[in-house]
């Protein structure tokens, strides 16, 4: 397993056993916005990312990672976990992932994200959603698409979420539908 | 009804609200926004802004305010629980808040409630789903006042229709007006 270990000062530390050069076949090949090629493609990668403090802010891993010269990067079979630190972790799932140049600190999952969180009271619930921005620095999720979020005790839908995770605090956008089930 | 029978009345059908926004704090109730609806069994409410207090045991408060908040109770056919009629039940006013443990109503802010033709007015009513039970209390503070305007509850009965009128028979005779003291 390959370990790609951001801290959040400049220097990008690479622990790696093997990483694979340029001329693979990378997921960023055909539609990737930068026709340049990636610095990095990784296989079966772990993504850890750490704050100014030293405080891991986000850990994901991925089949296939391309980091590019710009410290963007385009994942594939992206597993996400966030919030570790302070409240209970939200883990989220897509086929895709993507990290904008420079902004390492957001990741864009992408292509249908399967995800776990909690409501603000504490309750587990499951949420899906086609795609599902997480802010490691401002620590929110947010998505401006349908999103449907399942617990024992209740189901919702709505168009556009936002969570933010140190106050637990979530805001369901637009065309908000509630289904309480009595206990 | 016995405390029994009352369990055995309440409704429990799963609620649902809908809205325009819903926001949700660690530790604080849920408050949806805009256009608001809330149904649960033949219960509706609808208002401006609901603030939901949901307890461990999955009861809930739901208070509902708007210009003015709703309630519509529909009502039932002959072969009600009871056997008889029950009409449908409407409410408007400043604020609704609806206690699913106990399943009443609580009716307040120039509170005006129909059962079928009646009409009761007054600054606070209590209203109870189960039983459909309406309880209701003037404004406090008015007594002595120079004008009961108000103050009092006001209940207007539509007496039923005659047995075997004709259609544009005699005018029924004029509603009987009942206003009682806080």
């Amino acid at each position: 397993m390959n370990r790609l270990v951001v801290p959040g000062i400049a220097v990008l530390l690479l622990a790696l056993a093997f990483f694979g050069f340029r001329g693979e076949d990378s997921p960023s090949e055909g539609n990737a916005t930068t026709s340049e090629q990636p610095r990095y493609v990784l296989r079966g990668a772990e993504w850890s990312s750490f704050n100014e403090n030293g405080v891991l802010e986000f850990q994901g891993s991925a089949t296939n990672i391309d980091y590019f010269d710009d410290e963007s990067a385009r994942l594939r079979t992206f597993a996400l976990s966030v919030f570790g630190a302070k409240g209970a972790p939200w883990t989220a799932t897509a086929p895709e992932g993507y990290s904008p140049p420079g902004q390492r600190e957001r990741l864009q999952l992408l292509g249908g994200v399967e995800g776990k969180g909690r409501w603000p009271d504490g309750e587990e619930m499951v949420f899906s959603t086609p795609q599902l921005w997480v802010d490691t620095k401002a620590e929110t999720i947010t998505t401006d698409e349908k999103v449907d979020l399942k617990s024992k005790s209740r189901t919702a839908s709505a168009r556009g979420l936002k969570v933010t995770g140190p106050k637990q605090e979530m805001s369901l956008l637009h065309e908000v539908e509630m289904h309480y089930v009595p206990r | 009804a016995a405390k029994g029978e009352r369990e055995q009345l309440r409704p429990t059908s799963p609620v649902k609200i809908n809205a325009d926004r819903a926001e949700w704090q660690k530790g604080g109730s849920m408050v949806y926004t805009g256009n608001v609806r809330l149904e649960s069994g033949d219960l509706k409410l609808s208002g401006d802004r609901l603030n939901l207090t949901q307890f461990d045991n999955g009861e809930f408060e739901a208070k509902v305010d708007g210009k003015p908040a709703k309630l519509d109770h529909a009502g039932l056919a002959a072969a009600g629980t009871r056997g008889d009629e029950r009409p449908p039940v409407t409410a408007r006013a400043s604020t609704l808040t609806y206690d699913s443990r106990n399943d009443i109503v609580e009716v307040a802010g120039d509170a005006l409630l129909t059962r079928g033709t009646d009409e009761i007015r007054g600054q606070n009513i209590r209203y109870d789903v189960t039983e459909r039970r309406i309880e209701a209390q003037g404004k406090e503070g008015c007594e002595g006042a120079s004008t009961k305007a108000g103050c009092q509850v006001e209940i207007v009965i539509q007496p039923p229709p005659r047995k075997g009128k004709t259609e544009g028979g005699a005018a029924a005779p004029s509603p009987g007006k009942a206003a009682s003291n806080p």
